[in-house]
């Protein structure tokens, strides 16, 4: 058994644990990248003995890194051991710090989403937001563009309501580790073992409650972790892998009684390079370049923004349309991505004709735009028969998107340049059937939907408080649990929703205290 | 307006324009063929200012995919509905004022054609098709 006296105040290297090691706590988090860190943080203090399990160590290294590696067998994005990092504080080790919640209307059941619906409400999860805002290190939960616009001084475009002003909000950005690790390497209630990988989760012959995790090192120590309850927050790919590989007891692994793990994957496909805007050069896009908010952090630095243009609610809602935000590219900060720009075939003077009519100069400004993609349960995580070198089956990630996501997108493309263009503001060039543009789908490096949230086990594993529906014990947290998801960058979004879970289990321990 | 009024009206577009000299604008197509004459690509030029060389990419693409040959016939049918509300105009700058308004309209409205990709309103595609006219007279 291990000494928890011995573990007190310590981040723990999981190599030098003996053979065999038995370690017992009331919760167990396996992953210390933003959901997970953000639980072990919300339960200090609370009471509960916390292990927290990392797969690496302080730094990113190759070894570990190369357990991520997987085949892409759909779309090809980038490839997957490069995009996530093994290692304290996981992705947040290069993200990039955007950030914007969910909205209202991504949370709702949509005749035109397929399995589209959360089993909650905006309104349920915005006081996690906000608490959500100050662990990224953002302003104010606050999205009105007006607002921001009068704040800061800068002028919106005139476009009518069917578009909604949108605005991103930068975290510094947050790196888990090194703003958040020490915290946690001083707590007394949370120990913290790095180089520990969960291998199996083992279920007790009920086959309802997770009796351990079964765990590896990269130097061969395998030992357990058993506790009260348990966490998966590994990632939005790497939760299906584990579940789906834990099939030591169950051939089709674990929370997986109707083969919901793995499917629905989502990304967010973001169209670059194809939509093209050719403007006046007068034309005042200050609130659309990144730029300093009002917004301050507690030392003194500025919240940056960036304004978006995206479909007002309703009118996605009557024309069937997938949400998305699109943003002006900055001058000199076109993605280094091969597909031709705007010039490919009218040339923009042709464009400038139209926009300006020989009435002062022009500029061309690319439109990046990250899109929703509707859930599909053909869009999926399964395992290989290639193993990593602890054993564990590496995963084919099969993104699909269905072409009729695509013909959402470019309808949607439209309505967006018929009122730029009806108030003369900017000339779109979106990619049309007939002119084959390139219209990349590039990946944002956000893994959704594997674990999916929702009421009924047939298209779900979790319920509305990230319980797996099969097994009472097992919780998931990260991007995995998004039953849709919208168009924003999801990290505002995972670390709410962890700050929610982390409350779920305080309650449910002041619960169990109080019925003895 | 009479056909003097209109007569006088195009020969004073052209005049300012200056797409076709005062005196090359004759009668010859409008009053052979017994009709108002059009103005048409004089009308766009305005239009476009000193964009126009520009523009006639996009009429051609435009007429490409409407699958119309070049020509001034053709042109004309094609773009009918933007030629008559030209002719509809008193002067240049009423034209030039309906045409802003009907573009504008037409991005309201949904009346957008693609052509190359760039979503252009319907009365605009036609303004650069009808700069592609040979003769600006004939009808
Ligand atoms: C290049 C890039 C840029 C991004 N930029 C943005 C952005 O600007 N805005 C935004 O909102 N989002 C962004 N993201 C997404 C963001 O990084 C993720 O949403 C976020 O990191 C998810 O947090 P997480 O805790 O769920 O997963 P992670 O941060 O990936 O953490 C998972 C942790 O689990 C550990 N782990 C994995 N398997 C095991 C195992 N078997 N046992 C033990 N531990 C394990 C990993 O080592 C890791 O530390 C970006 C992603 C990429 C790739």
């Amino acid at each position: 058994m291990y000494d928890r006296g011995r573990a007190a105040q310590m981040q723990i290297d999981a190599r030098t644990l003996e053979q065999g090691t038995t370690i017992e706590a009331d919760v167990c988090i396996a992953g210390a990248g933003a959901a997970g860190m953000t639980i072990a943080l919300d339960l200090l203090g609370s009471g509960l003995s916390v292990v927290l399990l990392e797969s690496g160590g302080p730094a990113r290294d190759d070894q570990n890194d190369a357990l991520s590696e997987g085949r892409m067998t759909g779309i090809d994005t980038w490839d997957l051991r490069r995009m996530r990092i093994r290692a304290l504080g996981g992705t947040t080790g290069h993200w990039n710090g955007w950030c914007r919640p969910l909205m209202r209307q991504d949370f709702e059941q949509h005749d035109h989403i397929p399995y589209s619906g959360w089993p909650l409400k905006y309104a349920d999860v915005v006081p996690w937001f906000r608490k959500a805002c100050r662990t990224l290190e953002i302003g104010e939960f606050q999205w009105d563009a007006d607002e921001r616009a009068r704040a800061t001084g800068k002028r919106l475009l005139p476009v009518s309501d069917i578009i909604e002003q949108r605005y991103y909000q930068f975290s510094p950005p947050t790196r888990f580790a090194s703003k958040y690790g020490p915290v946690l390497a001083q707590a007394s209630d949370v120990r913290v073992l790095t180089f520990a990988n969960v291998v199996d989760v083992r279920l007790d012959d009920s086959r309802r409650r997770v009796d351990g995790f079964l765990c590896r090192t990269l130097t061969g120590t395998t030992f357990r972790v058993h506790a009260g309850r348990y966490v998966l927050a590994l990632g939005g790919v790497e939760n299906a892998r584990v579940l789906l590989a834990s099939r030591s007891q169950q051939r089709e692994g674990v929370a997986n009684g109707h083969d919901v793990v793995g499917r629905y994957f989502m990304e967010h496909p973001h169209y670059y390079r194809a939509i093209g805007g050719v403007h006046p050069s007068a034309l005042d896009l200050g609130f659309y370049r990144r730029g300093e908010s009002d917004w301050r952090r507690p030392d003194g630095s500025a919240v940056q923004m960036l304004g978006a243009l995206g479909l007002a609610a309703e009118v996605s809602r009557r024309e069937r349309l997938l949400n998305f935000s699109a943003t002006f590219q900055a001058p000199g900060t076109a993605p280094s991505t091969p597909a031709p720009v705007v010039e490919d075939r009218l040339p923009p003077a042709a464009a400038q004709a139209l926009v300006t009519r020989g009435r002062g100069g022009y500029e061309t400004t690319l439109l990046t735009v990250r899109a929703e993609q509707s859930p599909m349960p053909d869009s999926r995580i399964t395992l290989t028969a290639e193993v990593d070198a602890l054993g564990m089956p590496r995963v084919a990630l099969d993104w699909r998107i269905a072409p009729e996501d695509d013909v959402q997108m470019r309808r949607a493309m439209v309505l967006l340049a018929r009122e730029l263009g009806a108030k003369g503001l900017v000339r779109l060039r979106v990619p049309g059937d007939a002119t084959r543009f390139v219209w990349r789908q590039d990946p944002g490096g956000h893994h959704m939907g594997a674990t999916r949230m929702g009421r009924d086990p047939k298209v779900s594993v979790v319920d509305v408080n990230c319980r797996t529906h099969e097994v009472q014990n097992l919780y998931i947290s990260g991007a995995s649990v998004f039953t849709t998801g919208g168009d924003s960058n999801p990290t505002l979004t995972v670390v709410a929703f962890a700050h929610r879970l982390a409350n779920t289990l305080r309650s449910e321990r002041r619960q169990e205290r109080s019925t003895g | 307006m009479t056909s003097l009024l209109r007569r006088e009206f195009l020969l004073r577009a052209l005049a300012a324009c200056g797409t076709v000299a005062y005196a090359s604008a004759g009668p010859r197509g409008a009053e052979a063929a017994g009709a108002v004459p059009g103005a048409a690509r004089s009308i766009s030029a305005g239009y476009f200012g000193d964009q126009v060389d520009a523009v006639r990419v996009i009429g051609e693409a435009h007429l490409r995919q409407l699958g119309v040959e070049a020509g001034d016939a053709s042109i004309r049918s094609a773009a009918r509905t933007t030629l008559a509300m030209i002719e509809r105009a008193r002067d240049q700058p009423r034209a030039i004022r309906a045409l802003e308004q009907a573009v504008r309209q037409d991005f309201e409205r949904g009346r957008t054609v693609q052509v190359e990709g760039w979503i252009l309103s319907k009365t605009e595609a036609d303004l650069c098709a009808l700069s592609l006219l040979e003769d600006d007279l004939s009808r």
